[in-house]
C-alpha cells in the first residue's frame, strides 16, 4: 500500500559526455548540440545538455526502479528548467503525491525533481499503475 | 586683370625614379617637397600653400607635417588623373597672383610600379598614409564624427570650465532659430536646455542634441566680378575675404598631438587673414554663421575669431548674445543642427540672406557677415558683405 | 525542437508592446492554423525492435526486466520503455510539401521574428504499451499560441504540439510539448574591430604590438621622439628611425565614451583614451575592459596593459594605476 508523502530513495545521475551522447543517439535525436561542443557553444550554450527524450526517460527509469517491473507507466508532464550540461550530476528526488485506488490496482502520482548545480532541470509528475 | 605673368616657377626637386622605391608614398612627397624648397633656395616654413592631384594618397596635411612646413593658406587638388598636372601649376599661380599664398609647392608621388599599378586593377597594396593616419584612431573604437569632436570637447571643459549646458544653449539657439524658419527642418520646433541635457549619450561628453541633422539636399551658389553682379538681378553679397586654413600639426578631425588641443589654430588662421583681407573686425560683423556639425566647436571658433578671449565663449553666449536680439546673432536659419546639414553651404545661402535683407530671421542693419566651414578639418571661411 | 535553453523561462511575466505591420499578421495567421485537423500521418522506418531499447536501456541505465526479458514481469511478453515512445518516429520520413499545421505555425513565427526555440513542458499519456513488432505512426496539430510574452530569453509565443501516436488506426498515446519561440536577446556578437593599416611607416609599431611593447618613433638624427610615426623628421629633415619603448605609464589627458551607434567590434559603452606617455608623447587608446568607465577622468594616471578586442586582435590598452 503506497502512502502519499512517501519519499522515493534520490538517484544520482552522471552527465558525463559519454551519457549525454550515449543517450542522445540511443533516443535518435542527432542535434548537434548534444555530441558536438563547438555547435552547442556556438548557440550560446555552455556545452553539450542532455536532450528532452533523455530527462524524460531519465524520470520514467527513476519511478520504475522504485515500483518495479509491474509497474505500467500511464502519464508523464514534466517541465524543463536549466540545461544539463556535460561535466553536471544531476539528482532525482521524488514524493508519493496521489494515490488513487482502481479496480486494476492503485494508481500512483509521484512528483519528481531532478536538481543540477544549475538548479532544477526537470520537474513534473510520473503517474504509474501498480496492478 | 589677367593672370599672365603673374608667377613663376622657382623650384624644382624629385626623388630617384626606380621600379621600388623601398619607401612610404608619403616619405616620397615629403622628399621631393623638400628637394624643390631647396632648390628654389627657400626654408620648409615658407611654404604656405600646396597643390596635387585627386589621386593623390598624401593629403596635403600629412605632407605638410611630414615635411615640417608651416600653416597652409592655400590647398588644392586637381581631378582627372594626369590631366591635373599642369592645372596644380595654374592653380599655384592663381593663388600666389592673387595674395592668398606666398609660396605654394605643386606635387605628386606615388609607388605606381612597386605599390598599386594601376594597370593591375583591384589589387592589394600599401596602404595609403590616410589610412594609416585614420588606424590610430579607427583601431581604439574611435571611429565616428562625433567621438573624434567629443575627444578635444572633453579638453576644453577640462581647461576653461565649460560645461555640457554651454554646449546646449547652442544648440537651443539654433533650434529657436529653425523653428520660425519654414526651410528649416525642425521649423516649429525649438528645444530647451533642459530637453538638450535628457536627450540621450551619443558619445560622452556628446548628447544627441550636440549633433546635427543628416540631411539629403542640395545647394548652389553663383560667383562673379562685383562690378557684374551690380548689374544682375539680387543686391550684390560682396566677397569682402575668403580664406583656407590648415595649422601646423593638422590631421583630418584628430590633431590630438598638438601642444594645445583646447582651440582651433586652422580656424585662428583663417581668422587673421579673413580680418586682414576685409579690412574690418569682430566689432563689424552683425550676424554670423559659425558651422556647428558638433555645438562645443562654435564656443572655440567665437573665440578664435576674437568674439571673446580664449575660454571665454560660455560667458559670451550665457545671456543669449548669440541668439536673435543678442549682440551677434549665430546661424539664423537654424544651422545645421536646426536647418539643414548640407556640408555649410547652405550656412553661406543664409549669409547671402543676411546681406540682401530677406533672411526669415533678419538682423537689422546688416553690413557684414562672417562665414565658416568645417571644424577639425583643415577649413576656410568668408566674410560677405554689403555693397557701400 | 529538442534543444533545451540556456535560460528558465517565467511564461507569467506579461505584457509586450503589441505588435504591428507584418509581423503581427504573420502571428494572426498562424492562429488560423489553430486545432485543425492533424496533418499528414508520418510512419516510422522500424517496428519496435529489442536493439533500439538494448541501446536505450544501456545508454539510460534503465534495467527494468519488463523491457528486456519475456519473463521479467508477469506481463508474459516484452514491452516497450514508454520513454522511447517519441524514439520510433524520430527519424519518420517527412513530406515537405505536406507541411502540418504545426509546422505552418512554426513557420510564420519564423518569419516574424521569433526564430529561436526552448522546449517549455513535454508531457505523455501512453495510451497502452507498445509491444515488439508494432509499428508506430505519429501525426500532429498546434494546439494554442499565447499572447506575446516577455520572457527572461526575450518575446516571445508559447505553443503547444500535440503528436497522436498510432498503431494502425488505435491512438497508442499522445504528447503535448509546449515550446517558446522567441526572438533572440538583440545583444549579439559584435562582430571585428577593425584592423589597422599597416604600411613602411608604421608597421614596427603593430610589430610592437604583437611583442606586448608599446613603441615610440625615435628620430635617428635628432634623437625627439613622435608619435604618430613618420617617414622624415618634422625639426631635422632626417629619414633615419628607430624606437624606443615605453615604459607604459601616463595619464589621462581627455577621454570619451562611446554609446552610439554600434561599431564594429565595439562593445558598448566604450571608452577611448588620449594618453600622455611618460615619454612625452600623446597616443590615443583605450580603457581596459576589466576598468570602470566611470573611473577616468582628465590627469588620472593610468597603466598599460595589452588585452584582445573582439576579433582577437591584441591591442594595447589603458587603466588606473592601482
Amino acid at each position: 500500500m503506497t502512502t502519499v508523502g512517501e519519499a522515493l530513495p534520490e538517484l544520482v545521475l552522471s552527465a558525463s559526455v559519454r551519457n549525454i551522447v550515449a543517450t542522445a543517439l540511443a533516443s535518435r535525436d542527432f542535434q548537434d548540440v548534444h555530441h558536438d561542443v563547438a555547435s552547442a557553444q556556438q548557440r550560446g550554450s555552455k556545452t553539450i545538455f542532455t536532450n528532452i527524450l533523455t530527462s524524460n526517460g531519465y524520470c520514467l527509469r527513476y519511478v520504475t526502479d522504485w515500483t518495479g517491473p509491474e509497474a505500467v507507466v500511464k502519464k508523464a508532464a514534466i517541465r524543463l528548467g536549466v540545461p544539463n550540461y556535460a561535466g553536471d550530476t544531476m539528482t532525482m528526488s521524488g514524493t508519493v503525491d496521489a494515490v488513487e485506488s482502481l479496480t486494476e490496482g492503485e494508481l500512483v502520482t509521484v512528483a519528481v525533481r531532478g536538481r543540477n548545480s544549475l538548479g532544477d532541470h526537470v520537474t513534473g509528475t510520473v503517474t504509474v499503475l501498480l496492478p | 586683370m589677367t593672370l599672365s605673368r603673374k608667377a613663376a616657377v622657382v623650384g624644382i626637386g624629385a626623388t630617384e625614379f626606380s621600379k621600388d622605391s623601398g619607401r612610404s608614398e608619403l616619405q616620397l612627397a615629403a622628399e621631393c617637397v623638400l628637394t624643390a624648397v631647396a632648390d628654389a633656395g627657400l626654408e620648409p616654413s615658407d611654404v604656405d600653400g600646396l597643390t596635387t592631384f585627386t589621386m593623390e594618397t598624401n593629403s596635403e596635411i600629412n605632407v605638410a607635417r611630414v615635411a615640417g612646413l608651416g600653416d597652409l593658406t592655400f590647398f588644392s587638388k586637381i581631378g582627372y588623373g594626369g590631366g591635373a598636372a599642369c592645372a596644380t601649376v595654374q592653380q599655384a599661380a592663381m593663388a600666389v597672383a592673387t595674395g592668398v599664398a606666398d609660396v605654394v609647392v605643386c606635387y605628386r608621388a606615388f609607388n605606381e610600379r612597386s605599390g598599386h599599378r594601376f594597370g593591375s586593377g583591384l589589387s592589394r597594396s600599401e596602404p595609403t598614409s590616410e589610412g594609416i593616419a585614420m588606424s590610430w584612431v579607427s583601431t581604439f573604437g574611435l571611429m565616428t564624427p562625433a567621438a573624434w569632436v567629443a575627444m578635444f570637447a572633453r579638453r576644453y571643459m577640462h581647461e576653461y570650465g565649460a560645461t555640457s549646458e554651454d554646449f546646449g544653449r547652442v544648440s537651443v539657439a539654433d533650434r529657436k532659430h529653425a523653428a520660425t524658419n519654414p526651410k528649416a527642418w525642425f521649423y516649429g520646433k525649438p528645444i530647451t536646455l533642459e530637453e538638450h541635457q535628457a536627450s540621450r549619450w551619443i558619445v560622452e561628453p556628446l548628447h544627441l542634441l550636440d549633433c546635427c541633422q543628416e540631411t539629403d539636399g542640395g545647394q548652389a551658389l553663383v560667383v562673379t566680378t562685383t562690378e557684374r553682379a551690380r548689374d544682375l538681378a539680387q543686391t550684390p553679397a560682396v566677397i569682402a575675404g575668403a580664406a583656407q586654413g590648415a595649422a601646423k600639426g593638422q590631421e583630418s578631425m584628430v590633431s590630438y598631438y598638438r601642444d594645445d588641443i583646447a582651440g582651433l589654430p586652422e580656424m585662428g588662421l583663417v581668422a587673421d587673414q579673413l580680418w586682414a583681407q576685409s579690412g574690418i573686425g569682430p566689432e563689424d560683423v552683425q550676424t554670423a554663421v559659425i558651422y556647428d556639425h558638433f555645438t562645443p566647436f562654435v564656443l572655440q571658433q567665437l573665440e578664435e575669431f576674437g568674439f571673446c578671449k580664449r575660454g571665454e565663449a560660455k560667458d559670451f553666449i550665457a545671456d543669449g548674445a548669440i541668439e536673435l536680439g543678442g549682440r551677434l546673432p549665430v546661424n539664423t536659419h537654424g544651422g545645421q543642427l536646426g536647418e539643414a546639414y548640407l556640408h555649410g553651404m547652405n550656412g553661406i545661402a543664409e549669409a547671402v540672406r543676411q546681406i540682401r535683407r530677406t533672411a526669415v530671421n533678419q538682423v537689422p542693419d546688416v553690413d557684414n557677415v562672417l562665414v565658416t566651414a568645417g571644424t577639425g578639418v583643415p577649413t576656410s571661411g568668408l566674410v560677405l558683405s554689403a555693397d557701400h | 525542437m529538442t534543444a533545451v535553453g540556456d535560460v528558465a523561462v517565467d511564461p507569467s511575466v506579461d505584457g509586450a508592446a503589441p505588435l504591428v505591420g507584418e509581423a503581427a499578421r504573420l502571428v494572426e495567421e498562424a492562429r488560423s492554423f489553430l486545432g485543425r485537423t492533424p496533418g499528414p500521418t508520418r510512419v516510422a522506418r522500424d517496428p519496435v525492435n529489442l536493439p533500439m531499447v538494448h541501446h536505450w536501456s544501456q545508454a539510460l541505465g534503465d534495467r527494468n526486466p519488463a523491457y528486456l526479458d519475456p519473463d521479467g514481469s508477469s506481463r508474459g511478453h516484452l514491452v516497450a520503455p514508454p520513454g522511447m515512445l517519441q524514439t520510433w518516429i524520430m527519424d519518420a520520413p517527412r513530406d515537405p510539401s505536406a507541411p502540418s499545421p504545426s509546422d505552418e505555425v512554426m513557420r510564420r513565427l519564423d518569419a516574424a521574428g521569433y526564430t529561436s526555440v526552448v522546449a517549455v513542458n513535454y508531457e505523455h499519456e501512453y495510451v497502452r504499451e507498445l509491444l515488439h513488432g508494432e509499428l508506430v505512426s505519429v501525426r500532429t496539430y498546434a494546439e494554442d499560441l499565447s499572447q506575446e510574452k516577455q520572457t527572461a530569453l526575450g518575446p516571445g509565443y508559447f505553443t503547444t504540439t500535440v503528436y497522436e501516436y498510432l498503431v494502425g488506426a488505435e491512438v497508442v498515446g499522445i504528447g503535448r510539448m509546449r515550446i517558446l519561440k522567441f526572438k533572440p536577446p538583440v545583444k549579439a556578437d559584435v562582430g571585428e574591430r577593425v584592423r589597422p593599416a599597416v604600411g613602411r611607416d608604421n608597421a614596427f609599431f603593430w610589430e610592437g604590438v604583437e611583442a606586448r611593447q608599446l613603441r615610440i618613433q625615435k628620430c635617428g638624427g635628432c634623437g625627439v621622439l613622435r608619435h604618430p610615426p613618420a617617414p622624415l623628421c618634422a625639426r631635422c629633415g632626417s629619414t633615419e628611425q628607430g624606437y624606443v619603448v615605453a615604459v607604459g605609464r601616463g595619464v589621462v589627458y581627455s577621454h570619451v565614451t562611446h554609446h552610439y551607434p554600434p561599431l564594429p567590434g565595439v562593445e558598448t559603452p566604450h571608452t577611448a583614451l588620449l594618453v600622455e606617455l611618460e615619454e612625452g608623447v600623446r597616443i590615443i587608446s583605450e580603457l581596459a575592459a576589466d576598468a570602470d568607465p566611470a573611473d577616468v577622468r582628465i590627469g588620472l594616471p593610468v597603466e598599460l596593459v595589452f588585452q584582445k578586442v573582439p576579433g582577437g586582435q591584441l591591442l594595447p590598452a589603458f587603466r588606473p594605476v592601482a
